[in-house]
C-alpha cells in the first residue's frame, strides 16, 4: 500500500510571534521555519507503518514556495521514500497555501499515485484551519478519520481502526481503505533524525511537479480567503477581591455576565 | 562556641555536609527586637521576614547542603534602602549575607550562623535599554531568564546562559562571575558587564564629616556609582572588576549595566556520540576549525550522566539511545521520540551549537562539520535538532544532569579547570581510587564528569546514597591536590563560597591571597560582608 503524507512548512512553534503593526498578520521574532508539528506526527506514523510492513512506500508531498523543499529533505531523512514538491505561492511565509487549494492538489496526486492512505496533520499551526483533510476526503469521496490518537492497521488488511479524540472522550472508527486520516498530538512522538540519514537524504532527489501535470491551474490553488485584520486578544485584567457572597453573585451577573 | 557547618537546625538531618569547623565571630552583634523594629520602619512589614518557616528558604541552599540560622531576612526595593540598612548593620556590627536567587553551589549565598540575609528579590526592575547599542541596565534582583526574554522582545539576548536561569538574579551572577553555557562565544562577565552600582559597608566619600551617621542622605558616601553603559572608559582603576566575582564579600551590587548580544537569527544544535575522550577533543578541535566564528556552545557529558538525567527527570530522553525495535512489530511504546536503528549507549556525548545571522550559511557549515567528524570517526552517531522543540529536548539532557544528581542522593560537586586533552583522567583516577576503597558502583557510588569542554571546565561529581565522611576524606584533598599539580583551578566558575574557603591556596599564591585580604580590610574593616567565606583567615 502506498501512503501519501502532506507536509507544510511553518514558523517554528516555539518562536515568539507578535501582531504586525499594520495588523495584516503575525510576524516571527526569529525567522525559524520548521515542519508543522502535526505533519511531523503524520509522517512519523507513515514511516512506522512502513517499518511494520503495512505500507510499501511513503511519499511526502508539499505544496508551496521553493523553500518548502528544506522540509521535504527532513521528511526524506525521517524515512519517506520519495518527496514531491509542487510549486505554488509567492514565496512569502505570510501567504501560505490555503486548504482548498492543497486539497485539490492532494486529490489529484492521490489518484495519480494510487495511494491507499493519505495521512495529514490535523491542522497547521499558522492558520489553525483544520480543513484540508476533511476537504480532501470530500473531493476524493473517501472515508475520513480526523484527530487520530491511535491507528491500528495490519499488513494486507482492507480496513483500519482509528481512535479519535473528541470533546467527550475517545471514539473508535473502522474505515475501509483507501481513506484519509488526520493526526492529533498524541498519535506518536516523532523521531529525531540521525546524522547518517541526514547525509543520505541530502543526496536524494526531490521530485518537482507542476499544477499543469495534475490538470490544475493557478486559479485552483489561489487563496479563497483574505485576512482582513489580526489583533491581539485583550490583555488579562487583574483580579479583584469581593467583600461578600452577595457582591460576588451581583458581579457575576452584571459584570461577568455568566449568571 | 564551635559550630560544625551544617549541624541540622531544621528537619532533615540526613543530608548534612560536614566540612570544616568554623567559629562564630564574637565581635558581631546579635539581632534584637530594636533591630527588627528599625528594619520594619525602613522597609515596611512586607520587607522584613522573621517567621522561622518563612525563613527556611533563605537559610538553606538549593542542594540542601548548607543550612544557616538567620533570624531575619530583608527585602529592600531601592538602592537607598540598601544603603540605609548597610549603614545600620555596619554601626551595629551585624554580619550580612547578600542573597540573589540562592542557586549557588558552594554555600556562599546562605548564612553560616545568624548573619542577616539581604535579598535582592524585590529589586527586579529593568531600568534602561538602548535598542541601538544593546546595553541593558537592571536592578540586581532581576531574574536572568526574564532579562533574556525582555532583551529577546527587542532582538537581543543576554550574554550568558546557565541552567539556573529561571531563578538566578543578575546581581548574583555578577557577584559570582557566573560562566555558563555560552562563555565560549560571548565571553565572561568581566568583559560583558559595562557598569555596576554597589553599596559598600562603610562610606568612603561625601556626607560631611565621617561618622555623622545615617539620617537621610548619609548613604551617598557608600554608594559606589560605576553604572555606565560605555564600551570604553579608561579613567583610573577599573574598580567594577573587583566586585565581579567577589561573592558579596566587598559590598552589595544593586544595579548592573550589561552588554547584550544580537539575538541570532539562526541557531543550530547537534547532539553527537563519541567513542572515547580523545574523540571528544578531536571533535572539539574540528568544531573550532570548521565552525569557528559561529560556534556558540560546546558541552560534553559522559554516559553515566546521560543515564542519570533520563532516569531521574520527567520527560528527559537521549535521542541517540536505541529505543524499541527498529523493525517488525516494534511500533509505539519504547520507540517514542528516539532515533531508530542507532548505536547503543556511547561513552561520551557532545552538544555543539552555533549562533549566526544566516540560516543557510550556518546549516552548510554545520553539515560540513558533521560530515568531517563522522568521516574521521571522532563521532559515531548524532542528530541535528530539526525544530526548537527538539533543541530544547537536547539541552534538557545536558542541563538536567545537575538536578538529576541531587535527586539521586548525596552529591559531592567539584568544578575545576584543567588542560582539556587530559581532563577526563581525573574522573577515571578518582573512580578507581574510590572503587579500590570500597566506594565503587556496588556501593552505589557514581563518579561522573560533564561540563564546558570548550572552556576547559570539568564538572566532577560523586553521587552516593548518603553523605559519608570516609568517602569525603578520599575525595578531598585528593581532587584539589590533583588540580594544583596540573596548575588548574579548584573553582572554574562556581566560586569559593564556604565550601572552598580553606582551599584558596591550591590555586592562588600567598602574595595574591594577602593582597585580597588587604583590599577586604580597606573596604570592609569590620568584616561584616558575607563572613567566613572566600578568603581564608590569616594563619596565626
Amino acid at each position: 500500500m502506498k501512503v501519501l503524507v502532506a507536509i507544510k512548512r511553518v514558523i517554528d512553534y516555539a518562536v515568539p510571534v507578535r501582531v504586525k503593526p499594520d495588523k495584516s498578520g503575525v510576524e516571527a521574532l526569529i525567522p525559524k521555519l520548521s515542519m508543522n508539528p502535526f505533519c511531523e506526527i503524520a509522517l512519523e506514523e507513515a514511516v512506522r507503518l512502513k517499518e511494520k510492513g503495512v505500507a510499501a512506500e511513503v511519499v511526502a508531498v508539499s505544496l508551496g514556495p521553493q523553500h518548502f523543499q528544506e522540509t521535504l529533505r527532513t521528511a526524506l531523512a525521517m524515512g519517506a521514500d520519495r518527496a514531491i514538491h509542487v510549486a505554488a505561492g509567492s514565496g512569502s511565509v505570510s501567504e501560505p497555501p490555503q486548504p482548498l487549494g492543497v486539497a485539490r492538489v492532494l486529490a489529484a496526486l492521490a489518484a495519480r499515485e494510487g495511494a491507499g492512505l493519505v495521512l495529514l496533520g490535523k491542522q497547521a499551526i499558522d492558520d489553525d484551519c483544520n480543513q484540508t483533510g476533511q476537504m480532501l476526503a470530500g473531493l476524493l469521496g473517501w472515508p475520513q478519520a480526523t484527530f487520530a490518537s491511535k491507528l491500528e492497521a495490519a499488513k494486507g488488511d482492507l480496513r483500519v481502526r482509528v481512535t479519535r479524540e473528541v470533546d467527550g472522550g475517545l471514539e473508535v472508527l473502522s474505515l475501509p481503505l483507501p481513506a484519509v486520516i488526520t493526526a492529533d498530538l498524541r498519535l506518536n512522538t516523532p523521531r529525531f533524525v540521525t546524522l547518517p540519514s541526514m547525509m543520505r537524504a541530502k543526496k536524494r532527489p526531490i521530485e518537482s511537479a507542476s499544477l499543469e501535470q495534475f490538470g490544475l491551474a493557478a486559479a485552483d490553488v489561489a487563496p479563497q480567503l483574505t485576512t482582513l485584520s489580526v489583533e491581539e486578544p485583550p490583555g488579562r485584567q487583574a483580579g479583584t477581591r469581593v467583600g461578600s457572597a452577595v457582591e460576588l453573585v451581583r458581579r457575576l451577573r452584571e459584570e461577568a455576565r455568566v449568571l | 562556641m564551635l559550630a560544625r557547618i551544617g549541624r541540622a537546625t531544621c528537619v532533615s538531618a540526613s543530608q548534612r555536609f560536614l566540612h570544616v569547623a568554623v567559629e562564630r565571630n564574637a565581635a558581631f552583634g546579635q539581632i534584637s527586637e530594636k533591630d527588627v523594629a528599625f528594619f520594619e520602619q525602613l522597609l515596611g512589614a512586607g520587607g522584613v521576614v522573621t517567621d522561622p518557616d518563612a525563613l527556611e528558604p533563605f537559610n538553606r541552599d538549593w542542594q540542601k547542603k548548607y543550612v544557616g540560622n538567620t533570624k531575619v531576612a530583608l527585602r529592600p526595593r531601592t538602592t537607598e534602602q540598601v544603603s540605609e540598612l548597610l549603614r545600620y548593620c555596619y554601626s551595629r556590627r551585624l554580619a550580612v549575607v547578600p542573597q540573589g536567587g540562592n542557586t549557588g553551589l558552594v554555600g556562599g549565598s546562605v548564612p553560616v550562623f545568624d548573619e542577616v540575609v539581604v535579598s535582592t528579590a524585590a529589586m527586579n526592575r529593568v531600568l534602561e535599554f538602548d535598542e541601538v547599542s544593546g546595553t541593558l541596565v537592571a536592578q540586581a534582583g532581576a531574574v536572568l531568564q526574564s532579562l533574556d526574554e525582555y532583551a529577546g522582545q527587542r532582538g537581543f539576548m543576554m550574554p550568558l546562559d546557565l541552567g539556573a536561569k529561571g531563578s538566578c538574579h543578575i546581581g548574583g551572577n555578577v557577584s559570582t562571575n557566573a560562566g555558563g553555557l555560552r562563555l565560549v562565544r560571548y565571553g565572561s562577565l568581566h568583559g560583558s558587564v559595562l557598569g555596576l552600582q554597589v553599596v559598600l559597608p562603610q562610606p568612603l566619600a561625601g556626607a560631611a564629616g565621617a561618622g555623622s551617621g545615617g539620617g537621610g542622605g548619609g548613604g551617598d558616601g557608600r554608594v559606589l556609582d560605576l553604572l555606565r553603559t560605555l564600551r570604553k572608559d579608561n579613567t583610573g582603576y577599573d574598580l567594577k572588576q573587583l566586585f565581579i566575582g567577589a561573592e558579596g564579600t566587598l559590598g552589595i551590587i544593586t544595579a548592573v549595566a550589561i552588554q547584550c548580544a544580537p539575538r541570532p537569527a539562526s541557531v543550530q544544535l547537534a547532539l553527537l556520540a563519541c567513542p572515547s575522550f580523545p574523540a571528544v577533543t578531536a571533535a572539539l578541535r574540528t568544531a573550532r576549525r570548521m565552525l569557528g566564528e559561529v560556534l556558540s556552545a560546546v558541552e560534553f557529558l559522559d554516559s553515566p550522566c546521560s543515564h542519570l538525567a533520563t532516569a531521574h527527570l520527567e520527560g528527559v530522553r537521549n535521542p541517540l539511545l536505541q529505543g524499541g525495535a527498529a523493525e517488525g512489530g516494534g511500533g509505539g511504546g519504547g520507540g517514542e521520540g528516539v532515533t531508530h536503528g542507532s548505536v547503543g549507549s556511547a561513552p561520551f556525548y557532545m552538544l555543539v551549537e552555533t549562533h549566526g545571522s544566516d540560516a543557510d550559511h550556518d546549516q552548510q557549515k554545520m553539515e560540513r562539520f558533521l560530515e568531517a567528524v563522522m568521516g574521521d570517526g571522532s563521532v559515531v552517531d548524532g542528530t541535528l535538532a530539526a525544530s526548537e522543540a527538539q533543541a530544547k529536548s537536547i539541552w534538557r539532557l545536558r542541563e538536567g544532569v545537575s538536578e538529576a544528581l541531587v535527586r539521586r542522593g548525596a552529591v559531592y560537586k567539584y568544578d575545576v579547570s584543567l588542560p582539556t586533552s587530559s581532563m577526563y583522567e581525573l574522573v577515571e583516577a578518582l573512580r578507581a581510587r574510590l572503587a579500590a576503597a570500597g566506594f565503587g558502583a556496588d556501593a552505589g557510588v557514581l563518579v561522573v564528569g560533564y561540563g564546558h569542554i570548550g572552556d576547559g571546565n570539568l564538572h566532577l561529581n560523586i553521587s552516593a546514597p548518603r553523605y559519608d565522611d570516609g568517602l569525603l576524606s578520599l575525595i578531598e584533598p585528593y581532587v584539589y591536590e590533583y588540580v594544583s599539580r596540573h596548575n588548574g583551578s579548584i573553582s572554574a566558575e562556581h566560586g569559593i563560597g564556604l565550601m572552598k574557603a580553606q582551599c584558596l591556596s591550591y590555586s592562588k599564591g600567598p602574595v595574591a591571597v594577602e593582597l585580597m585580604r588587604r583590599i577586604k580590610e580597606v573596604v570592609d574593616p569590620y568584616g561584616i560582608m558575607n563572613p567566613y567565606k572566600v578568603l581564608p583567615p590569616r594563619p596565626a
